[in-house]
């Protein structure tokens, strides 16, 4: 499905983020990653990526390094860092706090649904 | 997948150019990775080419994000071009005043080879603020970008300025001494400054920014030799190169954060 934009660009910076939670990544494994957890219905550009993942990376929530990869170039790998983790912990309370107020209305609205 | 090259270097090369080689090689990996796929999906070479280039969107568009993002300065770049302005006028200052008894060709000299060797130390300067950041691990893409950019305008002034006030001594040794060079100390160390910054100005488009930052420090303690070993100021010297020996070591160290290798 189409998704709103304003949803998607809010939603990208928590996504990333917990995505590196799980472990270090690269840019093209992390929006696979994303497509394979919502069954392929968030479809991010391919290139609307990389600005967020630097903008993460210049406010030090993230830490980028190189690396060799197997075909031999090199590829820029992600870690979370410390400000990162305080900073989507602040985001999942955000997300709490709008998920739990949906969810009581559609519960009781969307009862038998 | 060779026939793919040439197609992958015309991407490459379509994208803005104002953005980083760092970012460029990024992007590019990425490409590869989706062409790979839609390879292992099935597809042909060129038809996985046209699909992922469709994924990545148009190369132009793609890099302009980075461009318009990416035009912070650095602070250390910032402090590093207001030094060269204000040390400009001080010595104009300085330098016109000596004019009266030195004459004005020795005063140009003096004032062209002091910017020139001020702005190439302002360089090493930076290459070392570039490598304690990077040992600290808190370098970015944007961080390098400004430094290599603030690196190659500080070089390049360095460079003009050295090379006239090199000639501008030797039309004045000329007159003076009676030659225009004799390979003394502070003429040989005019000309080691200018291959310095000039080897420093060739590589440094290609090699990663810690490679151009090493030889900067490198350049600088060629400078400072050149500067002071004449003058017979050892102090100052031996200052200078303590530092600079300093900033070689944490170059040279492994950045603080688990493998960062840049």
């Amino acid at each position: 499905m189409k998704l709103d934009k304003q949803l998607v660009a809010a939603s990208s910076a928590p996504l990333v983020l917990s995505v590196l939670a799980e472990g270090d990544s690269y840019g093209y494994a992390i929006i696979q990653r994303v497509r394979e957890l919502s069954d392929g219905e968030i479809q991010w550009t391919d290139g609307m990526l990389y600005p967020v993942l630097h903008w993460l990376e210049e406010n030090g929530f993230v830490k980028g390094r190189w690396e060799k990869s197997e075909s031999g170039r090199r590829r820029r790998y992600y870690a979370l860092a410390n400000k990162g983790r305080k900073f989507l912990d602040e985001q999942r309370a955000q997300w709490k706090v709008v998920h739990g107020a949906l969810n009581k209305l559609w519960r009781t609205q969307y009862a038998t649904a | 997948m060779q026939q793919l090259e040439p197609k992958f270097a015309a991407w490459r090369r379509a994208l803005n150019p104002a953005i980083t080689e760092a970012a460029a090689e990024e992007l590019e990996s990425h490409l590869r990775a989706v062409v790979d796929e839609q390879i292992a999906a099935g597809k042909s070479p060129d038809e996985a080419f046209t699909l992922a280039v469709q994924r990545l969107g148009n190369p132009a568009d793609v890099s302009r994000e980075f461009a318009k993002a990416r035009s912070q300065t650095w602070l250390p770049v910032k402090l590093a071009l207001v030094a060269v302005v204000i040390i400009s006028l001080a010595l104009g200052i300085i330098v016109l005043n000596i004019t009266e008894t030195r004459g004005l060709l020795l005063a140009a000299h003096t004032f062209a080879i002091s910017v020139g060797y001020l702005s190439g130390l302002l360089v090493g300067g930076l290459g070392i603020c570039f490598a304690l950041q990077r040992w600290l691990g808190q370098t970015s893409l944007a961080i390098e970008a400004s430094a290599t950019r603030g690196a190659a305008l500080l070089a390049k002034l360095a460079l003009v300025m050295t090379i006239l006030g090199v000639l501008l001594g030797a039309i004045w040794a000329q007159g003076a001494w009676g030659r225009l060079w004799a390979w003394d100390g502070k003429e040989t160390g005019g000309a080691s400054v200018i291959f310095a910054l000039a080897i420093f100005l060739a590589c440094h488009n290609r090699p990663s920014t810690r490679a151009a930052m090493i030889q900067a420090i490198i350049g600088n303690i060629i400078i400072s030799l050149a500067w002071f070993a004449p003058a017979k100021s050892f102090v100052i010297l031996t200052a200078l190169l303590l530092i600079h020996a300093v900033g070689l070591v944490v170059a040279a160290l492994p950045a603080r954060s688990k493998a960062f290798a840049n």
